[in-house]
């Protein structure tokens, strides 16, 4: 008898713990420019969809030319971010983290210092801290050291970006010491002339996806709403076309729409600051509505956990262009976690 | 002519390439892949003033990665030509100490100080006897240093990069000095000085609060000042100024003329010229004035856009313009790197896949 009471205790203990944290999940987006300034429609859609936390890239960290790390490309906040609950994200390249002359201690000194200098400088507060940084298994030792150093040194809640290669091997490259983890759940493909979208396509997100239930860090998630143009020019990239807006290319009539992913230019002509010649062909990357509906399913099906939070990469007139439709209706994409 | 030149560099580029597989093959007997090396140098056919324009697929210059010679370009010349204004009265390496040298910006302040008060003091102390601060071109020479050195304080900025603020706010000149500078412009009379004044008055407007109001100035005065290296500097930051104010076609014009004319700033012009709409590009062909000046442009789109079809409407304007050399070195290099292909039986097998490879306008 003792032993069935036993049993029948051990298994709903067991079931209790395998439901899924029953918390809500909200709604922001990454802030990805040097001058912070939200536009009227961009404010509208962030208001209508109860958005009030932006992760914002506040600068990032490379080598000089003389090899040391130094912050580039720092943000300036113009207007309109009193408004919201500012994260500062850092974004640092793999490489600072592989160079000898990098001293770890002193690259957290100065990147918390510097951090707070923007803050200063523009009177925000922050309680959470986020890290970009694409680590690999040589470059994971310093790099998680770095965020030790960090969360001790400030006590803030720390996040840190995971890509879906670290969720697979991360028992190589490890898992970052952090609070939670945000997965970047798009650009899993190559950039190239064929027809797959490198920004997202299922059957490259199905070679990941299962080893989701089995990552030991709690996850929030990033989903994309952005896109842009591949520049084809004899079956060869040439280059890639960042915030494309694909309306102004295929009402121009010197373009063709071969199909619904692909224009080619009808004669040698320059638009946007591209030069495009006669036959080169523009493959658009875009996600759709669908697209994030069915990423968000499959990702609901593999999370260990609900994700306490879906960042949207990034804001941005020309992708919320995409998502007009939706409108205050976007934040639905919720209700499938 | 050129377009025989082209011809004759394809030809003899995929010779050597035959012959050095014969040589390896001869030597070693074992199949050797194509491992990307180039066999076409540019720098025998075209002026060394043009070499960091020729074909380099990962930096944005050849030989140099990227420009950063913005702080010390003109370095040379404008100590030759003090030196050769000045004379006897400063040897080389004193001048070298007051225009280059970051140090001297005290030493420069207390000898112009000196100048008004009559008081010495340490700087005067430690220059008496080594030149001659009576001299009425020192005197000269001492007071231009000076407003140069508080302009240059915005215009070469070195700041640490970890501090904040300092990257937030750079210094701009105020209106108190561009006024001084203006009057020095309006009032000295030596063309050599005149000349120095103009130059320092547009450059204080550059990085000023009101940079357009050098668009203006420049207008003014641009027919009474000799169309020397410091005119094409001045051009330079009227056409990024155009460019700030998205009048792309102006701005890429004026980058052509700078481009056609100082050899120094073609690295600057060629970084900066970005046409952003055919209309615009087209605008800008509207603006030149000869065909020289319609080749500058076709040169700057070779660098930037379309090298094959600059070639061909610049040897329609003028088939010994200058700027036609360094381009047909760009389509050898590019058409070298895109042509390659994998060395296999024999070196006529090579040849017919490569001349398959080699885009036929080209040819």
């Amino acid at each position: 008898m003792k032993l069935k009471l036993f049993c029948i205790f051990l298994i709903s203990l067991w079931l209790t713990n395998c439901q899924k944290e029953e918390t809500e999940t909200k709604l922001s987006f990454y802030y990805w420019k040097t001058r912070f300034s939200v536009s009227k429609f961009e404010m509208e859609f962030l208001k209508s969809n109860q958005v009030k936390k932006l992760y914002v890239r506040y600068f990032d960290i490379d080598l000089n030319d003389t090899g040391f790390a130094v912050p580039v490309g720092p943000i300036s906040f113009e207007k309109d971010y009193e408004h919201f609950t500012i994260v500062p994200v850092v974004y640092i390249k793999n490489r600072v983290f592989t160079s000898n002359k990098t001293s770890i201690k002193s690259l957290s000194d100065k990147t918390i210092e510097f951090i707070n200098q923007i803050n200063r400088f523009h009177k925000l507060q922050c309680t959470e801290l986020q890290f970009d940084c694409d680590w690999t298994k040589e470059s994971s030792q310093k790099y998680f050291q770095f965020l030790e150093m960090v969360k001790k040194e400030t006590n803030l809640t720390i996040s840190a970006t995971i890509r879906l290669h670290q969720i697979k091997y991360y028992k190589t490259t490890g898992v970052p010491p952090v609070d939670y983890g945000v997965l970047m759940y798009y650009n899993m493909g190559k950039i190239s002339a064929d027809s797959s979208n490198s920004i997202y396509q299922r059957e490259t997100a199905d070679k990941y996806i299962r080893y989701l239930s089995s990552y030991p860090l709690r996850l929030n998630v990033a989903l994309p709403i952005f896109g842009w143009g591949i520049h084809i020019r004899h079956q060869q990239v040439e280059g890639l076309i960042n915030k494309m807006n694909f309306n102004a290319f295929i009402g121009d009539t010197n373009f063709i729409l071969k199909n619904q992913a692909r224009l080619i230019a009808k004669r040698n002509y320059i638009k946007f600051g591209y030069y495009f010649m006669k036959g080169d062909e523009i493959k658009m990357e875009r996600i759709s509505h669908n697209d994030i509906i069915e990423m968000s399913e499959d990702l609901n099906k593999n999370l260990r956990k609900k994700p306490g939070e879906i960042i949207i990469y990034d804001l941005d007139s020309i992708n919320l262009n995409q998502f007009k439709n939706e409108g205050k209706n976007f934040k639905k994409i919720l209700d499938y976690f | 002519m050129k377009a025989k030149t082209l011809k004759r560099f394809l030809i003899t580029f995929s010779v050597i390439v035959a012959f050095s597989y014969v040589v390896i093959l001869a030597c070693t007997g074992e199949d050797w892949g194509w491992f990307g090396y180039s066999n076409f140098s540019p720098e025998p056919f075209a002026d060394k003033s043009y070499s960091p324009l020729f074909y380099e697929p990962y930096e944005m210059f050849y030989g140099i990665g990227h420009d950063d010679s913005y702080a010390n370009r003109f370095n040379d010349e404008i100590t030759s030509e003090w030196l050769s204004y000045c004379g006897a009265i400063l040897k080389k390496n004193q001048l070298e100490w007051f225009l280059l040298n970051d140090s001297s910006i005290k030493e420069i302040s207390d000898l112009f100080a000196y100048q008004t008060s009559k008081q010495s003091n340490v700087s005067v102390n430690k220059w008496t006897g080594k030149i001659n601060l009576q001299d009425q071109k020192i005197k000269d020479f001492i007071e231009f240093m000076y407003y140069a050195k508080k302009v240059e304080n915005s215009s070469v900025s070195y700041y640490d990069p970890w501090n904040y603020e300092e990257t937030a706010k750079p210094a701009k000149t105020d209106s108190k000095l561009t006024n001084q500078l203006l009057k020095k412009y309006q009032t000295v009379n030596d063309p050599f000085l005149k000349n120095r004044y103009w130059f320092q008055y547009s450059k204080a407007l550059f990085y000023s609060d009101n940079p357009n109001n050098l668009i203006a100035f420049f207008n003014e005065s641009k027919n009474n000042v000799p169309k020397n290296t410091l005119y094409y500097r001045v051009l330079s930051y009227v056409a990024g100024l155009y460019y700030k104010n998205k009048d792309f076609a102006r701005a890429n014009y004026f980058f052509s003329i700078v481009f056609d004319n100082c050899v120094q700033l073609r690295v600057v012009s060629a970084y900066n010229f970005h046409p952003q709409e055919e209309s615009d590009w087209q605008k800008s062909l509207q603006m030149a004035v000869s065909n020289d000046e319609k080749a500058a442009l076709w040169a700057l789109f070779g660098y930037y856009a379309d090298t094959e079809r600059a070639i061909e409407e610049i040897y329609k304007l003028n088939p010994k313009n200058k700027h036609l050399d360094y381009l047909v070195t760009r389509v050898v290099n590019k058409t070298e790197e895109t042509s390659q292909t994998e060395i296999k039986e024999s070196v006529s097998s090579y040849k017919s896949d490569l001349k398959k490879k080699i885009d036929s306008n080209v040819l």
